[in-house]
């Protein structure tokens, strides 16, 4: 076979005699197929990728929507205790952990209470200590009882769904979430629901006696001695011996003489009858009642979300699946409104004596513990004391607040109680009631209801209640201060005083000196349609006492970092705030906030930067927060309710609260750096400083301790703080206090 | 093999005999051309859609960080600004020397100033509890006053903080 070798175009030509144009052609017709199929295809691929680039992009920020959403439903549960007190708590925790129904949440809220108490052996009978403690294992719970999932319907995002251009119908999410690591702490010392008492059996003892004594001293029977002659039931008896009458009476009445005179002492035979029953009186000593409420203090919620977003218009599932965690803590929100008249924290250990506080800096400064203003008038009047005792020592009434608490480790003698209300009510005889009026001029109530009265009582007394129809209605423990000895400047912690007939040793760093007044008091029914009045008189003789009353006393926690426990520091208020203001100046410029009244309308946190002068009615829930001293110019009134809601208004002054005109403050105030008080000032609400120096209040300074804003907490919106109100310990997953972080995102 | 048979077209039916190679020769670099070129546009293209993915890419980058600059601020702030009817507290800005809020500034770089971004505030399902943050961010191919626009949108949900 003979190769050509001859390849030109004109030889194949010449050759072939045919041409390849055509398959040519064909090929490179081909090509440009293929090329322009490439091309298309891969704009359609770039386009996809484009499309699946933003669509990843979309399933995550779903999957950070289920978390948040899962997150704000468990913040909106975990809180969720309604309006139980300590007791329905108690009761309550069995159906709360044992309820598959009830939120979870709520359950991690409680796991377990211990409430111990009891009665000392003292009483003869034995000691009665109770302990209860309860938890969801002792429970024998699911281990799964502290987990849930979750859908997008659930969960509420399903617009959302729509809102990132998914089909909601074939989307998918499901959350799951579950606690874990839960770390039970007992609260530090306990929750003291009652210090307890040292009783003092000797006063009792002494108090029927002189009960007795002044009874039947009222009586007469005091006065009642008679002599019995036994000589006489004797004289002319004979006895007969053999037959010879002997005058035996004679001769006995002649040898015995005056020993058959009998002379009987009525009073002292009562009085000494009365001795030995009030001897056989024996109180035991009252037991601090505490309850420890274990609450889990730190927990990690772990997140497991699963997401499958299917855009709308396409049937492919784009998948993922994140992890993540977030911690949980249990935040203390009374921490920071310790719920104290007065509370000093006195980090730096200052002490005062008795002459400092009574004379302070020439204004006075009072403490009043229970109001029942309702309307905060700051002055009493006859009907709200009438409205005190319609409500019988209810707990609504009869809720003591706290008194006050000075911290640091030296004591501060302070002079007290100028100002005490006397209620008396002898073994729970109900409605008998004294006003104190020990001297003209130096007790509240008299003065302010019966100006110029004599040391005498008008007594309510109410014909259905169950009292003595006569006779002595009032015996009195009549609280006193020492003011006497200090002139007016004295009028310092003017406590009104509930005073059982106990003396209760008081706990903290203050020392409460009373003078207690034993005594007596008579009354006589008066009619005086439609009830009758009891009109009497007491006397008493004073006696110096080193007791008082605490109820509800709660030692104050270790301070941390100079800080009042919980509360934020000025960056966190101001980062959590609603409305900033650089300087006083702009804030009290802003007419934005203002209506047209000038009523400032406050919806979260106001901050103010620097020294700011500060007056007039704020509207609304919020904090006012001054990163340096406030002064008051006027009023800051706020109305604490609208309708039934209780509205939350505090005061932060990371300064020095000054006040420079009479003002009322309708709020609690916290004064880091305590007061300089140069014009008369109220206070409804309290008054929680870091520092606190007595020589700043220079007019005079009246705390009126008003639960419906005292118990607004510096922390934050909550509308009602109370000490003794689970919603005291809040479940917190709030970024200030946790941390959230994404462990882990699988496609 | 057997069964191809090539149907032999006869050569002068598009060429005379004489003097038509070079003819032939710039027809078949014609079509060769013609069938090239889009090839070189592939490359074209790729550099093309390498740019817009890589907008894609910045735009959601520059949308995040406006969503995590929005979810920093606090829900009563949000909340606040709707009710007030400052919906659109940023409408239609330029993306130029803004500093995110990491603090991390990229003034004067130049490719960022292609895009604007648009962020709208609204409830969710009008529930004041539930804020959905939007943001727009857009960009035009090339010139900014030509070409095509393209835009990422990015939503984000977030809901009222309820305690502390």
């Amino acid at each position: 076979m003979k190769w050509k070798t001859s390849l030109s175009i004109g030889a194949m030509r010449a050759r072939y005699k045919k041409g390849f144009v055509i398959p040519l052609a064909i090929a490179i017709v081909s090509m440009l197929a293929l090329t322009a199929y490439f091309t298309v295809n891969f704009s359609k691929n770039q386009d996809a990728k484009t499309f699946h680039i933003v669509n990843v992009e979309n399933a995550k920020l779903l999957a950070d929507a289920a978390l948040e959403a899962g997150t704000y439903k468990v913040r909106t549960e975990m809180n969720d205790m309604g309006n139980l007190n300590p007791v329905d708590i108690v009761k309550g925790v069995v159906s709360m952990l044992s309820n598959p129904s009830s939120s979870w949440y709520l359950k991690m809220r409680v796991p377990g209470i211990v409430v111990t108490g009891g009665v000392g052996a003292s009483t003869g009978i034995a000691g009665l200590n109770a302990e209860i403690s309860l938890s969801p294992d002792s429970l024998g719970l699911s281990p799964t009882w502290s987990k849930q999932t979750l859908n997008a319907g659930a969960l509420g995002i399903t617009q959302y769904i729509r809102e990132l251009g998914g089909d909601d119908s074939r989307t998918k999410v499901e959350l799951t979430m579950m606690l874990k690591d839960m770390k039970p702490v007992l609260s530090d010392s306990g929750t003291v629901l009652w210090p307890g008492a040292v009783t003092d059996e000797g006063f009792l003892q002494d108090w029927i006696k002189k009960l007795g004594n002044q009874l039947f001293d009222f009586l007469g029977l005091n006065d009642i001695k008679f002599k019995i002659d036994l000589s006489q039931f004797i004289k002319g008896l004979t006895i007969s011996i053999m037959g010879i009458p002997i005058p035996i009476g004679d001769i006995l009445a002649g040898v015995l003489g005056n020993f058959l005179t009998v002379e009987f002492d009525l009073g002292a035979m009562l009085s000494k009858a009365l001795e030995s029953i009030a001897g056989q009186l024996k109180i035991g000593d009252i037991m601090p009642i505490k309850a420890d409420v274990v609450i889990e203090k730190l927990a990690t919620l772990a997140y497991t979300v699963r997401v499958e977003y299917v855009p709308a218009g396409s049937s492919i599932p784009i998948k993922l699946e994140v992890e993540a965690t977030r911690d949980v803590k249990v935040v203390d929100c009374a921490a920071p409104n310790p719920l104290y008249s007065f509370y000093w924290l006195n980090k730096d250990n200052q002490t005062f004596g008795e002459e400092a506080w009574g004379r302070t800096g020439g204004g006075k400064f009072k403490v009043m513990n229970l109001n029942l203003d309702p309307d905060y008038k700051g002055k009493f009047e006859l009907n709200d004391i009438l409205s005190f005792f319609k409500g019988l020592f209810s707990l609504k009434i009869v809720r003591f607040p706290g008194l006050c608490h000075i911290g640091g480790a030296g004591k501060q003698k302070i002079p007290t109680g100028l100002n005490d209300l006397l209620l008396i009510y002898p073994s729970h005889t109900p409605a008998i009631t004294m006003f104190g009026n020990y001297g003209y001029g130096k007790c509240f109530l008299p003065r302010a209801f019966f100006l110029g009265a004599p040391p005498a009582d008008a007594i309510p007394w109410f014909p259905w209640i169950s009292v003595p129809p006569i006779g002595v209605i009032g015996i009195v423990k009549v609280v006193k201060a020492i003011a006497d000895k200090s002139g007016n400047n004295t009028q310092l912690f003017g406590d009104w005083c509930l005073s059982p007939p106990l003396n209760m040793k008081i706990n903290g760093n203050v020392a409460k000196t009373y003078t207690r007044v034993d005594g007596v008091g008579f009354s006589f029914p008066v009619p005086f349609p439609p009830c009758m009045l009891g009109a009497g008189a007491y006397k008493y003789k004073c006696e110096e006492k080193g007791y008082s009353y605490s109820f509800f006393e709660k030692e104050p926690k270790a301070e941390t970092n100079g800080m009042i426990e919980n509360i934020y520091t000025p960056d966190q208020y101001r980062k959590k705030s609603s409305m900033c203001y650089e300087s006083g100046g702009e804030f009290s410029s802003d007419s934005t906030i203002r209506d047209s009244g000038g009523i400032v309308k406050i919806d979260g946190v106001i901050y103010i930067e620097g020294s700011a002068s500060v007056s007039g009615t704020f509207y609304g829930a919020g904090q006012l927060v001054v990163n340096g001293d406030l002064t008051v110019t006027g009023d800051i009134v706020h109305k604490p309710k609208d309708g039934n809601r209780i509205i939350p208004f505090s005061i932060i002054c990371f300064g020095t609260l000054r006040t420079s005109a009479n003002c009322r403050i309708l709020a609690p105030v916290y004064a880091k750096n305590g007061v300089a008080i140069g014009a008369s000032t109220h206070i409804m609400g309290n008054l929680v400083c870091e520092k606190f120096n007595p020589g700043q209040i220079s007019r005079d300074l009246t705390v009126w301790y008003t639960p419906e804003i005292t118990t607004s907490s510096f922390l934050s919106l909550i509308p009602y703080v109370g000490r003794y109100v689970p919603d005291r310990y809040r479940s917190v997953i709030a970024n200030q206090f946790s941390t959230y972080k994404i462990n882990n995102v699988k496609n | 093999m057997k069964n191809v048979k090539l149907k032999i077209y006869p050569l002068n039916l598009i060429c005379s005999a004489k003097g038509v190679t070079f003819v032939e020769i710039l027809i078949a670099l014609a079509i060769l051309a013609v069938a090239i070129l889009p090839s070189v546009n592939v490359f074209t293209s790729f550099k093309k859609y390498t740019i817009h993915t890589e907008d894609v890419q910045t735009a959601l980058r520059l949308a995040q960080e406006k969503i995590e600059e929005y979810r920093a601020v606090s829900y009563p702030e949000l909340k606040a600004l709707i009710i007030s009817g400052q919906k659109n507290p940023e409408p239609n800005v330029q993306v130029t020397s803004q500093q995110n809020a990491a603090g991390f500034s990229y003034a004067n770089n130049p490719d960022y100033k292609k895009f604007k971004r648009k962020i709208t505030l609204s409830f969710l399902n009008n529930d004041e509890n539930t804020v959905l943050i939007t943001v727009h961010v857009w960009w035009y191919e090339g010139n900014f006053s030509a070409g095509d626009q393209r835009f990422v949108i990015q939503k984000s949900l977030l809901c009222k903080e309820l305690v502390i």
